[in-house]
């Protein structure tokens, strides 16, 4: 067989098995996965910042004793670094529930302008800052579409 | 002539240090000098390279700026009146590591978001593959060039006889590279448990590199060890030797990567006869040419069953080493010296009026 006729056949092939009841069964297990955008369940987990003491070691020879020692290390300044973790996390968390109170408000004041459907919340501009930012940084935007009901109030009809 | 190599980073089993020390073999060779220095220097390193304050050029000095992760320090070069030339490693999206490596991420995400800082700043912006080029031109390069990977399929020893595999010898499938998320071993671990249960009960798969970090390889295995028990090794700090032979069993190479700036494995594959089977993204379809089994599809049976047809086929995996030869005869390591030459005299005439 020629190179460029492989990958037709290779595709035959694998319909054809699976008509025969072959490449059926259940592959699921860890798989990578990279989400259009994170849930606010996600970045509130992220938020709330709690670094690996196992990550913590050494790769060089000899690395046993250093990673100890790091771990120790850590161990010892264990008040000063929760001090840094809970003030970090204290700081994420209200902004994220500061943005996400932001996002209710844009969204309800863009569906009492006619601007969106009702449903249709948090849609990002993407010519937007927000959405130039996520693209420089190669970060997926939050999206609002998980936003509570409660939040909303009723509105009256735009002008 | 003076050439400084300026890094964000050198250890001694960093791909982009022995590529700049490979070019300062060169560089000397032609008679040319310079220092090659670094933000940060793996103590291992010894005085090979030198720390960023070590470097005072001269005006007329180039600079050759390898551009591989964020790296402020390096910014301060860009303001100086010398030529400049910047070789881009290519910077991995950090989409892929956000869930896995969030310190990873924050590089990524910030070392390609200055590229275009670095490539306005220079006279010439060349990347490793013409893929890597493209992305410095969207990143606002004036002139882009293309030196690629100085590949020396010598430092892996001989390539040995060409040869089918014994057919009473179980296929071995090989993946060379990091693990990490976009090089997507998940994939091929899928893909290869359904070539293990339909096509060959008896293969195996072999996945040599350094995973990004313990969790992530330790995902690997568990997912490894579910789909297909006791087929799968991990192989890391691998010597070049023990490489060579990984590569001298091998039947295939598979690289289902999603990303990739130019991938030396595959160029190492070609030199050992080894088939390779591979997802077209980045720089593959370059690189590979037509000597390898490009596979855009999702479907790890289709996968599977390419598995079968490079393990197995005699005239396509004939066919597939001899086009697999003249990749790298293409990507012979004079050429890519003399690219690397006509980038630094193109930028030292353009600023000091001589070549």
């Amino acid at each position: 067989m020629k190179p460029e006729q492989a990958l037709a056949h290779a595709r035959e092939q694998a319909r054809a098995a699976r008509e025969r009841g072959e490449y059926s069964e259940d592959l699921s297990g860890f798989q990578v996965q990279v989400p259009d955008r994170r849930s606010h369940e996600q970045l509130v987990e992220w938020a709330l910042i709690e670094p690996d003491l196992d990550l913590v070691r050494s790769t060089r020879a000899w690395g046993a004793p250093i990673t100890a020692l790091k771990r120790g290390a850590v161990h010892v300044l264990r008040q000063y670094l929760a001090q840094i973790e809970s003030q970090q996390s204290r700081f994420n968390v209200h902004m994220l529930v500061r943005v996400a109170e932001l996002e209710d408000r844009m969204a309800d004041l863009e569906q009492w302008a006619g601007r969106r459907e009702p449903g249709e919340y948090g849609r990002v501009d993407p010519d937007g800052a927000a959405a130039r930012l996520a693209r420089d940084l190669d970060v997926q935007p939050a999206g609002g579409d998980e936003l509570p009901e409660r939040h909303r109030p009723d509105l009256p009809p735009a002008p | 002539m003076n050439v400084h190599q300026i890094l964000s980073g050198a250890g001694p089993v960093d791909a982009v240090t022995s590529q700049a020390r490979t070019m300062r073999r060169l560089m000397r060779d032609w008679g040319w000098g310079g220092v090659d220095v670094a933000s940060s220097i793996d103590p291992r390193m010894g005085r090979a390279v030198r720390p960023l304050r070590a470097l005072n050029p001269a005006r007329s000095d180039v600079l050759l700026v390898h551009y591989s992760a964020y790296a402020p320090k390096l910014e301060r070069f860009l303001e100086l009146p010398n030529p400049k030339l910047l070789i881009s490693h290519n910077v991995t999206p950090a989409r892929w590591f956000w869930d896995v490596d969030p310190h990873l991420a924050i590089h990524c995400s910030l070392g390609r978001q200055r590229l275009p800082r670095f490539v306005q700043a220079v006279d010439l912006a060349a990347g490793v593959s013409a893929f890597n080029a493209a992305e410095l031109r969207q990143a606002g390069a004036r002139e882009t060039t293309v030196i690629p990977i100085h590949f020396d399929p010598a430092r892996l020893g001989a390539c040995g006889p060409d040869r089918d595999p014994d057919p009473d010898h179980p296929p071995v499938i090989l993946f060379v590279g990091r693990l990490t998320p976009h090089k997507r071993q998940d994939e091929l671990i899928r893909a290869f448990a359904l070539f293990r249960r339909h096509r060959s009960p008896q293969a195996r798969l072999e996945l040599v590199g350094e995973p990004v970090n313990e969790d992530y390889g330790a995902a690997l295995a568990a997912l490894a060890e579910e789909l297909a028990p006791g087929a799968v090794r991990f192989g890391r700090g691998l010597s070049d030797e023990a490489l060579a032979d990984r590569y001298r069993s091998a039947h295939v190479l598979c690289c289902l990567s999603e990303h990739e700036g130019f991938c030396i494995p595959l160029l190492e594959a070609f030199h050992f006869g080894v088939p390779v089977v591979a997802r077209p993204a980045g720089g593959v379809p370059e690189v590979a040419g037509d000597a390898a089994l490009l596979v855009p599809d999702r479907d790890p049976a289709v996968v599977a069953e390419l598995l079968e047809l490079a393990a197995g086929d005699a005239e396509l995996r004939a066919d597939l080493r001899t086009r697999g030869r003249a990749r790298v005869a293409a990507y012979d390591p004079g050429a890519t010296a003399r690219a690397l030459r006509a980038a630094v005299e193109r930028v030292a005439a353009a600023r000091n009026g001589c070549a």
